[in-house]
């Protein structure tokens, strides 16, 4: 294999002492501004981006490769222990990640998560070293018929979510897509529900809607429960395990992640290839196709297959989104333009002629993903015993320190008071809602996969000038197709049936 | 759009004249002011385009230039691409700045920015410090005749490297579509489809957030030709990905871009040309001694051989640099046609 | 004010009115369909599906009389009137300044906590904003009118 030659090549690259520093520290600054709620990789890679402009381009990228890549580790961290998922990939972490830290298993899910992410990603990071320019190409191949019907395909992992209610699930994921249609439309350049507004012109900011829905509605509940956890403090001295043995996953732990791992390593690097698509949806899919599986308790209710299903989906997502930016120069996600941004800084001409023009360069990168894996891994298994210790300090305290996290994390990731404003409005709504029964979770899905939905759905509909025909004349787009009109019908013909032979006892 | 015509030939024509005399006149001032201004931390240039775009590497380019050639006192200049609201939300914040900060902060302003900028939102150009135009840079359409056929016109035996086979096609009822990025090369698309005498329901057009994507697109299938500046297209086209097929332009591109044929040489058609102007402005609050000290930073950028052969020459623009006085003029009177012609207040 | 109780209904009802106004002003402004799918397209299906939805909410909630009062508690209103403040004071002292404030002023009128925590919460979360937000990540956060006076 030629590509294994270079691989080698590459980690001769990658273990240079200075490689290696740099690789460390990266992993080691990424896992802290990834566990900060607000600054997610995007921000993160972008804050940092200034740091390496003083090394050479292959040890600045090995350094924000190994960045990018604990910064997903790290997000995890606050999904899990606080319920403020820092990051939009980490939001189905949060789904299962909080309630199982909730019943005295922190250690095991923060361990999971991470397990699953480094599983994820080097089965990620493998697919792109086997095949690394075939994939972009392979990306290529959809169209924006195929994009609309994966996305699609994503949008169903919502009605797991929606509860016991479906008409109040209906009414909040429509609320979330039509929030996320506030902004400019970029189809036709033109304002769009913004209400002459200039700060609603850019839209909703995804992260201080997310950090005001979940962390800071969170809060405003949280507070019922302090005297509950006073007396449990006093009746029990509740001992939250901190040592390293006991947040080790057990055998029968590693039994249940192990498949969800696997298949969601496997789907999440295509889903990352795909243009535009990223680590979101990357972990939304992963997730939703763990519903289609057998989970010993049920998704959502803290269920470790559920953390191991959305982390490995969405690092090998991160992985895969590798494959465009180095073959093709171009970014699957936010994260990915500014790494590219990088790329120019240092003056390369990221491109089609890249892998030819620097091979050292691209194959220095791809080895050093390896290295970055482990090192994250080492490193976040490490800490774990120090993060938990969070969950021993009083909710009474927790109060006033988590809304101190959301305001300045929505600061940081906005940089304008706007995002506080934004994350205060929405913590509001987001709290009334939940007390009126209204799952939150569902509207920020719908949020973050809508407008993708919607670009690739009116851009399927220029090419073909409005015939529905586009979403039908090929048979990779029939089986998509199939695959979504699946998700879709199988619970209502099992909830017809259900009636049917209810009726039929009566 | 005539009156933007004329003015652009206006700016022609001052900036041979320009090129010629002005230099001495416009080195700063120098001791006689008491608080010259020299940058003493890193300096944050604000770009409303995503990278890898032709803003982007325009941006990249000057920052580079400054920094190799010791402008900036050592200083790091970072590039950030704020493309929220399609730029709006990052030239507001310009426009906005707070004396103090405004010292630091520069934005790549061309035309594809006023125009929407004006059309969308109250942001005017007064708002900003108007510093240097660098460049005048032209459109071409290319296409990727080796990617996957998607489109109608492909599917129907369409040859993508061919725009004179493709008008006829959607003269005859083939749909044709064009991908590019929003701001001038929409102007343009609609300038060339008035000019070969379709509508849009012939020959339609995608918008994307950025030229990258429009390309990735091209590369993908999903259009038939694609509308960008030579800077962001010329590694596809090195690499044989990307083929030019129409020059957007008086007279033909020359180097790797000089068979490629302008619209009156393909059919009985007069030529389709919107030039866009590159510039750079700055916040209205920024000092008067740091708008001296960057119009003088960018004056010897525009001078620099770099400049010439790394980006001019390269990416084939048309080398153009009005100084801060013509510069804040020039802008100031392409807004008031532009609004003039189109209602605006 | 001790306990505010209000009726489930509501929720649906703000719901079928965001949903009109987003019908409305998406056919007005940017209309549903010219030859191909407009701006107005896309929100204006979505809104048609939430008002459909939230009409059949009200339906289902005044006709199997489940609409039982939701409960609101004057502690969770607390929180609330704590983030808003610490929003309005970030205007005046600054946000780095209300966040420490808050916490110290929280802890000891609502919580009644003793002073050793208070003081070391307080340097733990003085260390994470300064040490981490603002040196490292170079956030710069308002200072505020005060802040204003002095720099």
């Amino acid at each position: 294999m030629e590509n294994f030659a270079s691989l080698i090549q590459g980690f001769s690259v990658a273990l240079a002492p200075e490689n290696v520093f740099v690789c460390l520290l990266g992993a080691v600054l990424g896992l802290v501004v990834g566990a900060m709620p607000g600054i997610g990789s995007l921000a993160g890679v972008a804050l940092l981006l200034p740091l390496t402009y003083k090394f050479n381009p292959t040890t600045a990228i090995i350094m924000l490769g190994a960045l990018y890549y604990s910064n997903m580790y790290g997000g995890s961290f606050s999904a899990i222990l606080l319920n403020i998922p820092g990051d939009s990939p980490a939001i189905t972490t949060a789904l299962d990640g909080y309630p199982m830290a909730k019943h005295g298993r922190p250690g095991p899910a923060l361990v999971a998560a991470n397990v699953a992410s480094f599983i994820g990603g080097t089965i990620g990071i493998l697919i792109l070293t086997l095949t690394a320019s075939g994939l972009a190409s392979l990306g290529l191949k959809f169209g924006y018929a195929e994009m609309t019907l994966v996305l699609l395909i994503a949008m169903t992992s919502i009605s797991w979510l929606i509860g016991e209610n479906p008409v109040k699930g209906i009414i909040i994921t429509m609320l979330g897509i039509l929030v996320a249609s506030i902004g400019m439309d970029t189809l036709s350049g033109a304002p769009r529900y913004e209400f002459g507004n200039m700060y609603l012109l850019g839209g909703v900011p995804f992260t201080p809607f997310i950090i005001g829905c979940v962390g800071f509605a969170q809060v405003i509940k949280l507070i019922n429960e302090r005297e509950a956890d006073e007396q449990k403090r006093q009746s029990e001295e509740r001992k939250v395990k901190l040592s390293i043995r006991e947040s080790m996953l057990t055998g029968h732990d590693f039994k249940r992640i192990l498949p969800p791992v696997l298949r969601s390593g496997v789907l999440g690097t295509f889903v990352g290839v795909l243009p535009g698509s990223g680590a979101t949806t990357g972990s939304m899919v992963g997730y939703a196709m763990q519903k289609k599986f057998k989970s010993e308790q049920p998704l959502g209710t803290g269920a470790i297959e559920g953390i191991a299903a959305s982390e490995a989906a969405n690092n090998a997502a991160a992985a895969g989104a590798f494959a465009p930016l180095l073959a093709l120069g171009i970014p699957g996600s936010g994260t990915g333009a500014v790494l590219l941004g990088g790329l120019m800084m240092w003056g390369l001409n990221p491109g089609p002629l890249l892998f030819d023009t620097n091979p050292e360069f691209c194959w220095g990168l791809i080895s050093s993903l390896y290295v970055a894996n482990v090192f994250t891994l080492l490193v976040a298994i490490l800490v774990i015993p120090f993060l938990i210790k969070i969950l021993s300090v009083p909710v009474k305290y927790m109060i006033p320190i988590i809304v101190c996290v959301c305001i300045v994390g929505a600061y940081s990731t906005s940089q304008s008071m706007y995002g506080v404003i934004v994350m205060f409005i929405s913590g509001i709504v987001g709290y009334l809602l939940e007390k009126n029964g209204f799952p939150t979770a569902p509207m920020l899905l719908a949020f973050v996969l809508a407008p993708m939905l919607e670009k690739n759905m009116r851009k399927a509909f220029i090419a073909s000038q409005g015939s529905l025909k586009v979403f039908v004349d090929s048979p990779l787009k029939l089986v998509l197709l199939a695959i979504f009109l699946v998700l879709v019908l199988t619970p209502v013909v099992k909830a017809i049936r259900k009636k049917l032979s209810a009726k039929k006892a009566a | 759009m005539k009156k933007l015509m004329a003015l652009t030939l206006a700016l022609l024509m001052t900036m041979s004249l320009a090129a010629c005399g002005n230099k001495p006149a416009d080195t700063p001032a120098e001791d006689g002011d008491s608080a010259a201004f020299v940058p003493e931390k890193n300096i944050n240039w604000i770009c409303t385009s995503s990278a890898g775009g032709g803003s982007d590497i325009f941006t990249r380019k000057i920052a580079d230039i400054m920094k190799n050639e010791n402008l900036v006192n050592g200083q790091n200049i970072i590039p950030d691409n704020k493309t929220d609201g399609s730029g709006e939300i990052g030239r507001n914040l310009v426009a906005t700045m707070k004396a103090g900060d405004a010292d630091y902060t520069l934005l790549t302003f061309n035309s594809g920015d006023l125009i929407p900028m004006v059309t969308n939102t109250k942001n005017r150009a007064a708002n900003f410090r108007i510093l240097a135009i660098m460049a005048v840079d032209k459109q071409l359409l290319f296409s990727c005749p080796t990617s996957d056929m998607k489109t109608d016109y492909a599917k129907n035996g369409g040859d993508q490297s061919d725009f004179a086979a493709a008008i006829e096609a959607a003269k005859n009822g083939t749909f044709v579509v064009i991908g590019g990025s929003k701001g001038d090369d929409l102007t343009t698309y609609k300038k060339l489809l008035d000019e070969v005498g379709l509508t849009e329901q012939q020959m339609g057009y995608i918008t994307y957030d950025s030229t990258g994507d429009a390309i990735t697109s091209a590369l993908g299938g999903n259009v038939d030709f694609v509308i960008s500046k030579p800077a962001a297209a010329s590694q596809y086209v090195e690499s044989g990905d990307l083929k030019g097929v129409l020059a957007l332009a008086e007279e033909r591109y020359v180097g790797n871009l000089a068979d490629v044929p302008t619209l009156s040489e393909i059919g009985d058609y007069n030529n389709v040309e919107v030039p866009v102007w590159r510039g750079v402005a700055a916040p209205a609050s920024m000092s008067d001694a740091a708008v001296e000290f960057w119009s003088a930073a960018l004056d010897a950028v525009a001078d620099s051989d770099a400049w010439h052969t790394e980006y001019l020459e390269k990416n084939q623009l048309i080398d153009q640099h009005l100084s801060t006085a013509e510069a804040t003029t020039y802008v100031t009177d392409y807004e008031a046609a532009y609004m003039a012609e189109h209602d605006l207040k | 004010m001790e306990k505010k109780s209000h009726v489930q209904v509501v929720i649906p009802v703000v719901t079928a009115i965001i949903s009109l106004i987003f019908i409305g002003t998406g056919l007005v402004s940017y209309g549903f369909w010219d030859q191909q799918p407009t701006p107005g397209f896309f929100p204006i299906i979505i809104a048609v599906v939430l008002l459909a939805a939230s009409i059949l909410c009200i339906v289902q909630l005044l006709r199997s009389g489940d609409d039982k009062p939701v409960k609101y508690t004057k502690a969770e209103l607390m929180v609330i009137l704590g983030g808003g403040a610490v929003i309005v004071g970030t205007y005046l002292i600054g946000l780095v300044a209300s966040c420490l404030l808050f916490i110290i002023a929280w802890l000891r009128i609502v919580e009644r906590a003793p002073w050793k925590a208070v003081i070391v919460i307080e340097v733990v979360m003085a260390a994470i904003i300064l040490g981490v937000f603002v040196t490292w990540l170079q956030v710069r956060f308002p200072v505020g009118l005060l802040g204003e006076m002095f720099l």
